[in-house]
């Protein structure tokens, strides 16, 4: 009787192992899948392991994964954030890994984001720069510049233990919105000021406007005449 | 004041009853053919409106197919059937008797005007518009959201193309102005809007406010970009009266409540012959109770006090336009201009009284006041032709008012699949500058289905996270064909019995011409 307690307990010790190895599994592959789930911050320390959002379910099942290509592509998501997204072909990181032998293997993936603001970007130029140190098995990331109004571009490389930063692709370049109005002005159509200020405040109504903070010391001063009249609820 | 009107190509003639048509039927009885009839009684009254309306080339295509109209047919006439029985079934019930009687009569009013403009109701805006009252303008092909196009302008063209000659053959003639979908806008590609022949497009508040050099009149009269193109902002004041959640009109406790419908509160047997033949539940149009106020106990509607709530809620409105210019007129020393545009599904399907809301609007500020007037954007620009230049800010209508809607972690995987088959589209209008035969045809198909994978419905469903399957689903869909679309006209082995086959389900524009994704 014991003995046949005890085989029971132990068939159910190696399922459950056997449960726990299969979560692995599928959790190892959706790391591939869901490179950042959780946006990093520029300033944040660099996060070298990357969340897994598990719930998710893998979408592109019927779709290609890569499509055997080099390419980053950069877009604005709002003035303060961009996503961008790549992918590397086999071939260009096997002539890396030719080129750098065991270097390769000690570097760090990198995503370097360029100022590059009103100049032509010739690689060496930018105003600033940052980097991101991303996993390896990352295709896709939220770069939070927290810049409105100027313009980005990104890398994504190696950065080698010598510091030497090694280029493998560039994205295109894309500008930030501004978050506020702008300081130009215009000659012929000039306004002072205070003058604006009201038009801007009248212009997001009575303030709700998720966009309408960028001026705030005028803005909560004036607002348009206008109040609702007051619903009654029957 | 400006009405979007917008469904996504939902158009399955794979199955005789598939859920997402239900999109559109809804929107022909409690949206489109209501405001039809409100527009035909402005003029039988001889009311002197203007009135500026989006229809898109995806809502006019479906508007005008005939398997649609079909189903469209079946569809009321169920309705019309099960409208006989609610009146039978409610008779000893005086509170919702005339409300069955009211939704039969509307049913049946439904149907004729249906069947008065031969099942194209198209055709009955396309007469509004002939009497220079209503402008129809166009959008997007497809409704795709332009700004994640930046890095595929070939793309931006082809929606803006697509749309203006699909226009063309509808109207007889070229649209004067564009909605964005979304309002989604970056700077640079109103040129596009110029070679297209646009005058104007319209843009969220910020759009304008953000852009530089500084708008002197605000929102409050509409900027040219470099290109040319006129750009109007929306005032976000009159906006608010209609869409706040709070304390907006919609929300007031006399109006019906959308969210009880007989689809869900009846009897399972008795309604299964009119929801889903799969017996899942869904709504009839039929809503028997008002809002009541903020709790679940609702009593029933009582059109009369609704009605006179709608006309109360329009003359606040009036009122507060008034008041907003002679602030504006005083401050800025000219007749300043105010934008309001709302989805036109608002009105009607989600906002039951919207139609009688608008039309009391539109009678009240026809006659009974003269320090405002209705314009369209048209009207606007011919007798104020002199406006500053400036460049607008990237910017959307959306949540948070940029792109996030649409770029977030439920959709951004499809930005890599998007692009990679627009550079791919812009390859083949390149590699084959003229064709004919099979290879024209595949080539069209191939524009069909990148157009229709692109709509930005799908991302915002994801993004939602409600009936994402179906927005993946299509996502999926129209980016596989097209990748064999691709490969089999790049390797010469076009299949025509698979390509007949989804030229008939994808049937959207007929006539479109791939060169133009260049």
């Amino acid at each position: 009787m014991k003995k046949l307690r005890r085989v029971k307990k132990v068939k159910r010790v190696l399922k459950k192992a056997k449960r726990i190895s299969r979560i692995k599994k599928i959790t190892r592959k959706k790391t591939v899948q869901f490179s950042q789930t959780q946006t990093a911050k520029a300033s944040e320390p660099v996060k070298t392991s990357i969340p897994v959002n598990v719930s998710a379910p893998v979408r592109q099942e019927d779709l290609p994964v890569k499509y055997d290509r080099d390419k980053m592509v950069l877009q604005v998501r709002d003035p303060r954030w961009l996503h961008t997204y790549w992918e590397i072909r086999e071939d260009t990181l096997t002539k890396f890994k030719n080129e750098l032998k065991d270097e390769f293997y000690k570097a760090r993936r990198i995503l370097r984001v360029y100022d590059v603001s009103h100049i032509i970007f010739d690689g060496n130029n930018a105003h600033r720069f940052f980097d991101l140190q991303i996993n390896e098995y990352a295709d896709n990331w939220y770069i939070e510049v927290g810049g409105p109004g100027r313009s980005w571009c990104v890398d994504y490389g190696l950065l080698l233990s010598d510091g030497r930063f090694i280029t493998i692709l560039r994205s295109n370049t894309v500008e930030t919105p501004l978050e506020g109005p702008s300081c130009i002005t215009d000659e012929e159509w000039m306004i002072p000021d205070d003058m604006f200020a009201r038009l801007y405040g009248i212009g997001f109504g009575l303030g709700s406007s998720p966009v309408g903070k960028g001026w705030p010391p005028f803005v909560s001063s004036v607002s348009s005449p206008i109040k609702k009249a007051p619903r009654k609820k029957a | 004041m400006v009405l979007h009107s917008h469904l996504p190509f939902v158009r399955h003639p794979e199955h005789e009853n598939f859920l997402e048509e239900d999109w559109l039927f809804e929107a022909i009885t409690e949206t489109y053919i209501p405001l039809i009839l409100m527009l035909e009684k402005l003029l039988n009254d001889g009311v002197d409106f203007r009135l500026t309306m989006s229809l898109t080339p995806t809502l006019i295509s479906m508007l005008r197919d005939p398997l649609l109209q079909d189903r469209y047919l079946k569809h009321i006439n169920k309705l019309i059937e099960l409208g006989h029985k609610e009146v039978e079934r409610t008779r000893w019930q005086p509170e919702f008797n005339h409300l069955a009687n009211m939704y039969l009569g509307h049913f049946y009013a439904s149907r004729n005007v249906f069947e008065r403009y031969g099942r194209d109701l198209v055709n009955a805006f396309k007469g509004f518009q002939d009497t220079g009252k209503l402008e129809i303008i166009t959008c997007a092909a497809t409704h795709g959201f332009l700004p994640l196009m930046q890095v595929t302008p070939a793309s931006i063209r082809a929606q803006v193309k697509v749309a203006v000659s699909h226009y063309e053959s509808v109207f007889g003639r070229k649209p004067i102005g564009i909605w964005f979908p979304e309002c989604g806008y970056y700077p640079g590609y109103d040129a596009i809007l110029k070679e297209a022949g646009i005058k104007y497009f319209f843009l969220d508040a910020h759009g304008i406010l953000h852009g530089s050099p500084r708008p002197k009149y605000g929102v409050f009269a509409p900027v040219y970009c470099k290109s040319g193109v006129a750009c109007f902002g929306r005032d976000l004041e009159s906006s608010k009266q209609v869409w706040s959640s709070i304390e907006g009109y919609p929300g007031d406790y006399y109006y019906r409540e959308f969210y009880r419908d007989i689809g869900f509160d009846l009897d399972y047997d008795y309604i299964r012959p009119y929801i889903h033949p799969d017996g899942i539940r869904i709504n009839t149009g039929i809503k028997y109770y008002r809002i009541t106020g903020d709790t679940d106990h609702k009593e029933p509607y009582l059109p009369d006090r609704a009605k006179d709530k709608a006309a109360e809620q329009a003359g606040n409105f009036m009122f507060n336009r008034q008041r907003q210019v002679e602030h504006l007129f005083e401050f800025l020393q000219q007749k300043p201009i105010i934008v309001s545009p709302y989805d036109a599904e608002l009105f009607g399907h989600w906002w039951y009284e919207g139609v009688i809301w608008l039309d009391f609007l539109i009678r009240k500020i026809v006659f009974d006041q003269d320090t405002i007037s209705l314009i369209t954007a048209s009207e606007y620009l011919a007798i104020n032709p002199r406006n500053q230049v400036i460049t607008p800010s990237t910017s959307s209508w959306g949540w948070k008012g940029y792109n996030e809607m649409w770029l977030q972690g439920a959709n951004d995987w499809i930005y890599r699949h998007l692009h990679f088959a627009s550079e791919r589209m812009t390859e083949l209008a390149k590699e084959f500058p003229n064709t004919n035969g099979m290879v024209r045809r595949a080539l069209n198909q191939a524009l069909r289905e990148l157009l229709l994978a692109q709509s930005s419905d799908w991302a915002f469903i994801m993004g939602t996270g409600s009936h994402t399957n179906y927005a993946v689903k299509r996502t999926k869909e129209h980016l596989l064909r097209f990748t064999r679309l691709y490969e089999s006209v790049k390797s010469n082995s076009i299949d025509e019995n698979w390509l007949s086959d989804i030229e008939y389900k994808d049937n959207v524009f007929p006539e479109i011409d791939y060169r133009v994704h260049q």
